[in-house]
């Protein structure tokens, strides 16, 4: 691993869930634009196996590799502090991380429905809630989250998941109102299907996109300063007719 | 561990089956613990034309697309180190900015490390180079016994039967290989008209030697005094010298061009003998001259084809065959002659034809023996395509020649074993590695191997 000197004076950007298939679309994007990076995640060894990765594919800077546990909640202040040590100029993080049951499997088993909800919301508001308070002290960066189309309607097909998600929205929004006038860009990534990891095996997805092409959108977004993203652009319409599905018929559709 | 299933073909949609899925996304230890399957099936992109990737009625078709992280890359010396799910396109975009290529090249960047391997590529350097296995320098493979390395130096006899081997003996989990240095990112590229496939034997003969790359494009439509008409194309990697001074301050850069996909449901009407004659026409005539001379980026001289990223949906739904034949050098001219003449009695045509000089592969289940290689794409909307198929493959048979496996869906176990003298001593490596039968395809069941 390369020393953090000497590369460039990009600011680092903090990885979380790296071995997602969208994470590592994401870190190649950056790693090519310079940035150091911090990759964290729950495996170590698969964080290391990426970090390697992307240090041949693109002479990134990795500056550390960390585990990060979303359900483990009484780790994330030590988490910090690492990550603080390593990357004191810390200016952006980009968090990619959720699982995704089967919703029939949820129903009958309220344990994966609570691994859904602690996972995709608890989790996610205990390291954010960090992440905040350091961006706010600095009075700069970003948070870019990766949050789902399914969160913004319940549907019968994927509700424990979707409603995970649709909480993490509302987070959002709330640290995007509390950070606005500390000048931090809090960014709400709602992502169509993908084919990744979390997708395999999963019939009938529409127009599911490789992970290179939510990359590339999500950085051009965190640019221009985007509050809410939707990605590929086609669920921006999608979504749009979708939201304006009156409840009294939505009910009656099988989604 | 996601098990699904699900419908699968090779890139010739031909056959087409259900099969039982899963994926992989990270190293595995051990195979036989992955799962209590009868046997396993290995898929890459499923870039194979036939049934080698093709799951059987109790095996798990395993899919190494999500393997995909590089381990090491050597800058000075050129040696790359991948999972097997790493694509050839990933590899090049890596390696080439440091002044390095892939040795081997086939006609698609869109492959699977591992297929490469189990599938022993070749491409237009076959006769100069020959195919991938003479640059792998290492192969992690998991077989029934456990995790196994193989190299030239070690296990020799596994990398022998692995590189062609059609992932029979084992999973192939990471490969080392020795890249090409180059000094930019073009091919100085030399196009030569011929006026039937035997003229393109002789020029290729003589010239090829030359040249590092040679291949013959052949009109199969043309009828007449101008049957099996074509283009040679020769070609080098340039040198920086050959670049025009505009080029030389960025010799490696390389941009891939947008790619082109067909909708899902190409009406295969479409694709006939008129339309393809006039094609060919166009794409015989374009050339002004009977010789000229191109500098090109390599992506146009090796991927022709990738900028459609679906063009096999040009065959409709019944799919296609690309039958891919080798006949030894001596019988070469007489037994391509025999074909050719068999599909035009036939009336069967071919809308594709490559020809090209090939040296020997040095492994255990090798498909080129020193000769000409043609490869002809053939639609399987005509009724009686299996009949004439089976016609050439005696034809072949008797000229001493034998088909590409990895290009294959129909070939019988009898034909195979008399055209492959080499299997037997290739089966018992497999089986010595792999004494349960645990790794089987629809190809291995249909050969009886």
């Amino acid at each position: 691993m390369k020393t953090n000197d000497n590369f460039s004076n990009k600011p680092p950007i903090l990885i979380i869930g790296a071995t997602s298939g969208i994470a590592h679309a994401f870190s190649l994007e950056a790693a090519k634009k310079g940035h150091p990076l911090i990759l964290a995640g729950r495996d170590l060894k698969k964080i290391q196996l990426t970090a390697t990765d992307l240090e041949i594919r693109t002479d990134a800077n990795i500056m550390a590799c960390l585990s990060f546990d979303a359900l483990k909640h009484e780790d994330h202040f030590t988490f910090m502090t690492k990550v603080l040590q390593h990357a004191p100029e810390l200016e952006g993080c980009f968090v990619a991380c959720g699982v995704m049951f089967d919703q029939k499997q949820c129903e009958s088993d309220f344990s994966l429905t609570l691994e859904t909800i602690t996972c995709n919301y608890l989790g996610m508001v205990s390291i954010l809630n960090l992440l905040a308070n350091h961006f706010e002290k600095k009075k700069k960066g970003f948070i870019s989250c990766v949050t789902s189309v399914a969160g913004d309607r319940g549907r019968q097909s994927n509700y424990i998941y979707g409603s995970s998600k649709a909480a993490m929205n509302a987070y959002l929004e709330g640290l995007r109102n509390r950070l606005f006038s500390s000048h931090v860009l809090v960014q709400t990534v709602k992502a169509g299907p993908t084919d990744t990891p979390m997708t395999k095996g999963m019939k009938n997805l529409p127009f599911l996109a490789p992970p290179e092409t939510l990359a590339k959108d999500i950085w051009k977004a965190i640019l221009q300063k985007k509050d809410i993203v939707y990605t590929p652009r086609i669920w921006q319409y999608l979504m749009l007719i979708i939201n304006h599905i009156p409840e009294w018929f939505f009910k009656r559709m099988k989604l | 561990m996601k098990i699904y299933e699900q419908s699968l073909s090779g890139w010739g949609r031909y056959p087409v089956l259900n099969c039982k899925t899963t994926d992989v996304f990270y190293p595995l230890n051990d195979i036989t613990s992955f799962h209590e399957q009868h046997s396993f099936t290995l898929r890459g992109l499923g870039r194979s034309y036939g049934d080698a990737s093709l799951g059987t009625d109790n095996s798990l078709v395993i899919q190494t697309q999500g393997l995909n992280k590089m381990l090491s890359f050597d800058k000075k010396s050129g040696v790359i180190s991948a999972l097997a799910g790493v694509t050839l396109e990933e590899i090049i975009e890596t390696v080439v900015p440091h002044g390095w290529f892939l040795p081997v090249c086939p006609g698609t960047r869109f492959v699977t490390l591992g297929g490469a391997v189990a599938s022993n590529i070749h491409g237009k350097n076959h006769h100069h180079t020959g195919a991938i296995n003479r640059f792998v320098q290492e192969l992690e493979i998991i077989t029934e016994k456990g995790p196994c390395i193989c190299s030239p130096s070690k296990n020799t006899d596994l990398l022998n039967a692995t590189c062609g081997g059609l992932g029979q003996t084992g999973f192939i989990q990471s490969v080392t290989l020795n890249l090409k240095k180059i000094e930019t990112a073009y091919i100085k590229a030399r196009l030569i008209k011929v006026k039937n496939f035997e003229e393109a034997i002789h020029v290729s003969k003589d010239l090829d030697s030359q040249y590092e790359h040679a291949v013959a494009w052949l009109d199969g439509i043309a009828k007449g005094s101008h049957m099996g008409r074509g283009i040679l194309m020769l070609g080098n990697h340039a040198e920086l010298c050959n670049l025009p001074d505009s080029k030389k301050k960025h010799p490696l850069k390389n941009e891939w061009k947008r790619i082109w996909t067909l909708p899902p449901v190409f009406p295969e009407w479409l694709l006939n003998s008129t339309h393809v004659g006039l094609f060919n026409s166009a794409y015989y005539h374009k050339m002004i001259g009977n010789e000229q001379n191109h500098l090109l980026n390599f992506e146009t001289w090796f991927f022709p084809l990738d900028i459609l990223s679906n063009w096999n949906r040009l065959y409709g739904k019944k799919g296609f065959i690309q039958y891919q034949f080798v006949i030894p050098a001596e019988n070469a001219e007489k037994g391509i002659k025999q074909v050719l003449e068999c599909l035009a009695k036939n009336k069967l045509p071919y809308f594709l034809a490559v020809l090209k000089r090939v040296r020997e592969d040095n492994v255990s289940l090798p498909f080129a023996v020193p000769g000409f290689t043609l490869a002809l794409d053939i639609s399987l909307k005509y009724s009686h395509v299996f009949n004439v198929l089976n016609e050439l493959d005696s034809l072949v048979l008797d000229n001493g020649g034998r088909l590409y496996l990895t290009k294959d869906a129909r070939l019988s176990p009898a034909t195979f074993r008399k055209m492959v003298p080499e299997y037997e001593s290739w089966v018992h490596v497999v089986r010595k590695y792999n004494p349960n039968k645990k790794f089987a395809s629809l190809l291995s069941k249909r050969l009886e191997m």
